[in-house]
């Protein structure tokens, strides 16, 4: 009984001082909060609200950015996931968050544009201030099976025009898949028999068990497949094949609108001053441009960096946005 | 004789139903997805599968505890009155553990993890007590609800980054 | 490559991290509101920046002690800590409060064990034969298991089948809330954007059990202190005999069994294991009637079955790419980031990684036993707090647990409102656990039956053979539990009577 209360004493003891300890270096920081001065320098944490979960693409180039992000500005940058709906969560709870740069979120743009076009939200880019995009996805692939007749996206198409509603397109309602499915059928004029069969790793079940002749993966699920002579890709829905994979066929070459270039993207709330997003997209820049990024990129991403500034960032915002608005009539 | 069961039938019963009623009734609010690939069977189609399967066990429920009534009037059994009043003043720890937990719930946000985790603890804890030992408790319960407080939020906030609400203790800058 | 993989695991600072791993894992499983997954997600940052075996190394053991930790929870408190040791629950506690607490712990851990242990040698044995069997799993077969292991329902309700039925459908109302499956439409959310991930099971859990658990000590706080130490502490070895152990060993290896083949299915998981064991272990026994009494059975057949399930979902995540249940997502993310990519391919690619996450997981499995059977004297310790302070501090960890489960203080209204509706249920003798396979259930069966909605007309059912059978077999337990129900209720009221007779001889 007595060791239990000195126990007790000691750990409110050890309590007490690390409270004290991390008030005395919290209050210190937040003294002198965001003073509107031209370079604007963060003075205490970061966080970064991180749409997806822990262990997806978008989780680790978040996370990826966060750590090189604390070398350039010397303060934590903590990512915090807030799952849930496509993103959607975590957009809504923290679109209109503090605007001191301290509140930022990470996502991706197909969540991004993707849950304001299949109307899963009511707001899109521009309910934010973007900091920057800061990587490109691997892209998604439509891949067939190894032994199937289909060698190109072309044949395919024509196969299921020769054969309506009998080839079996794999695809997940409301996600990137669905809008490729969307636009194969109503602007490639492809008939396929559309089925649900789920998420990435699902699809690929259903691929490999037969249930599906057809569908779209993520690369990095399908590569191993491809690689061993089980699965085939017909096209990447990418704009143009991803830096380190240059033989791959585009899937705009057989039909112009499908373009599905998922980016990497970092958010500040409405309202973050404009000062603020300028100091932390040059800290992303800078924090991108090493060579240890480079290579975390090639290998992860199959690509090369790809980062904006702010410019860019929004024109290339507005223009994806623009791009699966024109896919709202028929989704 | 046989005890009054058939109220363990019939009230939850009627209960089930009416929520089960509800439940039905709101389903045609659903948007129902008409795009490509959508399925033959729409996201209303199971709810109401559900909805009705809960309806028709809640009248099973209802008409055994009738019939049970009726054995146990048959039987000679008489009717006992049951306050609400009453049977809830006899349970007052449970009702008090709700509201507290209920405040706590409420109050987290706005005053705070910390201040709400020690007033709860030690309310809580007060409740669990009978009442001619509080005296001899106030202290230890103090101790459990600033201790609980203080080392759970540290653990988790800082070292587990789960994002436990600041509330008011944020002008200390925690 | 296996002497590699050993040695890439025989390193100290890769045991000292399993270590701490195993030890995390059984805190986070053993503290109700904290789980398994939990314990991943919070740790799979950390491991970012470790070497790949030392990183999965590290998640393996939080992976397989978070399971196992489960169960101390359950036996001592009557609170699952994770929803794998729910059915541990049934005779577990009861053992606890028989004054065998040691007899029940050790069971579930040694068990827990042998289950890990079966888990993993059919992992490195049949992978590639169990992937091919996981692969045939589609929409109809997924529909006809979700459909066979709901009716395992009717079996696990005892005699009141009307209420245990509506427990389990409650169950799988609470769960249409939230975005409908497959086309993301919002389901009874009253515009509420938090309710559109529906509800956790976590919550849930804790609604149903933890605050139930105050609730019923809050009861009985005027009256007579039922609940004072009055359990027996002694723990001598590991809790039971030799030869019980062999008189076990039968049950197990079913129960691992059933385990693994629920952990190669994704999306079914631990929780609909361990009931799912159970409820086979009691049904194919000679002393069926004394389930639910403290006996090993019911321990030996939820423990070993869950832990079974951890070497189950490893197959097709390491063997295909496809994660089995939340944790195992995580593992995928985990071992993605290291740069190996699970699939066909991960032999010759990652080859001494998968040998080590093999030795990994013999580690952490031997780990688990060691510490558990060593802290078994000082979980019982939790015993002797005081329950009045005891249970407001559990409280507070499951809020934790609620709010960590999505950053998000909405899910502790959940939990609160749960508690209620737990209460409510129990007060009118309805069963609470069968609303967790309603659960987890309904949304697969919904999901599926929606996908065979759309695959009937050019895909009959008679060409899956494993829907067929799945079929027959409902239908045969659907007979025989009701049967088995039936004359249960019927013993059961012949015994009140003969009871009530007594009573009313000795009034008059």
């Amino acid at each position: 009984m007595k060791l239990k209360k000195l126990l007790s004493l000691a750990l409110a003891l050890v309590m007490a001082l690390s409270l004290v300890a991390c008030g005395s270096s919290k209050t210190d920081a937040s003294g002198s909060g965001s003073d509107a001065a031209g370079d604007w320098k963060p003075e205490k944490t970061i966080n970064i609200y991180m749409t997806h979960g822990a262990g997806g693409d978008t989780d680790y180039m978040g996370r990826q950015l966060a750590t090189a992000l604390e070398k350039v500005l010397g303060v934590s940058v903590v990512v915090t996931n807030v799952t849930g709906s496509n993103g959607a969560t975590c957009m809504q709870q923290y679109k209109d968050g503090d605007t001191d740069g301290y509140t930022l979120i990470a996502t991706n743009t197909a969540a991004l544009n993707g849950n304001e076009a299949t109307n899963m939200v009511d707001f899109g880019y521009d309910a934010f201030e973007p900091v920057a995009v800061y990587g490109m996805q691997s892209g998604e692939n439509i891949v067939v099976p190894a032994d199937s007749p289909y060698n190109s996206l072309q044949d395919l198409i024509d196969a299921s025009k020769a054969n309506p509603g009998q080839i079996k397109f794999g695809i997940s309602t409301g996600g990137g898949v669905y809008i490729q499915a969307c636009v194969l059928t109503n602007l490639g004029g492809a008939q396929f028999n559309i089925i649900d069969v789920g998420d990435g790793a699902t699809r690929l079940a259903a691929l490999l068990g037969g249930e599906v002749a057809a569908t779209s993966l993520p690369y990095s699920t399908a590569a191993d497949y491809i690689a061993n002579g089980q699965l085939k890709t017909l096209a990447t829905c990418l704009s143009k094949a991803p830096d380190l994979l240059p033989d791959q066929k585009a899937a705009s070459d057989t039909i112009p609108e499908l373009v599905i270039d998922t980016e990497y993207v970092l958010l500040a709330p409405k309202g973050t001053p404009a000062n603020i997003v300028k100091a932390l997209n040059d800290a992303v820049l800078e924090a991108t441009g090493t060579d240890e990024w480079k290579e975390m990129v090639n290998t992860y991403c199959f690509q090369n960096p790809f980062v904006l500034n702010v410019e860019d960032t929004i024109a290339n915002l507005k223009e994806q946005r623009d791009l699966f608005q024109s896919f709202v009539p028929f989704l | 004789m046989k005890n009054e069961k058939y109220r363990l039938d019939i009230i939850p019963g009627i209960v089930l139903a009416l929520f089960a009623i509800g439940y039905l009734v709101m389903i045609p609010t659903i948007k129902e997805f008409t795009g490509m690939g959508a399925t033959p069977l729409t996201n209303r189609f199971v709810p109401y599968l559900w909805g009705s399967v809960l309806l028709f066990l809640a009248a099973w429920l209802i008409v055994r505890g009738i019939r049970k009534r009726k054995k146990f009037l048959a039987e000679g059994g008489v009717i006992k009155k049951m306050s609400l009043v009453e049977t809830l003043k006899e349970r007052r720890e449970v009702v008090f553990s709700f509201v507290a937990l209920t405040v706590y719930v409420a109050v987290m946000t706005p005053l705070g993890f910390i201040i709400a985790t020690v007033l709860y603890v030690f309310c809580q804890i007060l409740i669990l007590t009978p009442k001619e030992n509080w005296k001899k408790n106030y202290l230890p319960a103090a101790i459990t609800a600033v201790l609980t407080a203080g080392i759970l939020f540290y653990v988790f906030r800082y070292l587990l980054n789960v994002l436990l609400p600041i509330g008011v203790l944020s002008i200390f800058g925690l | 490559m296996i002497l590699e993989g050993l040695s890439a695991v025989l390193q100290p600072m890769t045991i000292i991290l399993v270590a701490i791993g195993t030890i995390v894992g059984i805190i986070f499983g053993s503290i109700p509101g904290l789980t398994a997954t939990m314990a991943i997600v919070m740790f799979l940052p950390v491991t970012y920046s470790m070497t790949s075996s030392q990183g999965i190394s590290m998640l393996m053991a939080l992976y397989i002690g978070g399971i196992s930790g489960g169960l101390i929870s359950a036996i001592l408190l009557n609170i699952p800590g994770t929803p794998s040791s729910v059915a541990t629950c049934f005779d577990g506690n009861p053992l606890a409060d028989k004054g065998e607490a040691g007899k029940a712990l050790g069971t579930g851990v040694v068990f827990s064990f042998i289950g890990t242990v079966i888990g993993i040698a059919l992992l490195v044995v049949l992978s590639p034969v169990l992937c091919d069997f996981a692969l045939k799993f589609q929409a109809y077969e997924y529909c006809a298991l979700a459909i066979f292991s709901l009716s395992m329902v009717i079996a696990l309700t005892g005699r009141d089948m009307p209420k245990g039925l509506i427990s389990a459908v409650i169950g799988t109302l609470l769960a249409t809330v939230g975005l409908s499956p497959i086309d993301s439409k919002p389901r009874f959310t009253f515009g509420m954007f938090q309710l559109n991930n529906g509800f956790a099971l976590v919550v849930l859990l804790i609604g149903l059990f933890a605050i139930s658990e105050v609730m019923a000590y809050a009861e009985k706080v005027r009256h007579a202190q039922h609940y004072t130490v009055n359990k027996n502490v002694k723990i001598k070895g590991v809790g039971f005999t030799f030869k019980e152990f062999i008189s076990q060993l039968p049950n197990a290896i079913v129960s691992a069994l059933i385990g693994v083949g629920i952990g190669i299915l994704p999306g079914i998981g631990g929780g609909v294991s361990c009931m799912i064991s159970y409820t086979v272990s009691k049904n194919t026994s000679k002393h069926r009637e004394l389930y639910g009494t403290g006996i090993m059975d019911g321990v030996v057949a939820s423990e070993t079955a869950n832990n079974g399930t951890i070497g189950g979902a490893m197959i097709p995540l390491l063997a295909l790419g496809i994660p089995g249940d939340a944790a195992t997502a995580m593992l995928l993310g985990g071992l993605q980031i290291h740069n190996v990519a699970p699939g066909p391919l991960i032999y010759e690619k990652n080859g001494a990684v998968v040998y080590a996450i093999f030795f990994a997981m013999v580690i952490a499995a031997i780990f688990m036993m060691v510490f558990m059977l060593f802290g078994m004297r000082f979980f019982v310790s939790v015993l002797k707090i005081p329950k009045n302070y005891l249970l407001p501090v559990i409280v507070v960890l499951c809020a934790i647990g609620a709010i960590g489960n999505a950053n998000s203080v909405f899910d502790t209204y959940s939990m609160v409102a749960f508690g209620l509706m737990s209460y409510l249920l129990i007060k009118s003798k309805i069963p609470t656990v069968p609303m967790i396979l309603g659960f987890i259930l309904g949304p697969t069966f919904e999901q599926n039956l929606r996908r065979v909605s759309q695959l009937a007309s050019s895909d009959p059912f008679y060409h899956h053979s494993i829907f067929c059978v799945l079929i027959a077999a409902t239908v045969v337990v659907v007979i025989f539990s009701v049967r088995a129900n039936l004359k249960d209720a019927k013993k059961a009221d012949l015994a009140e009577a003969e009871a009530m007779k007594k009573s009313q001889t000795a009034d008059e």
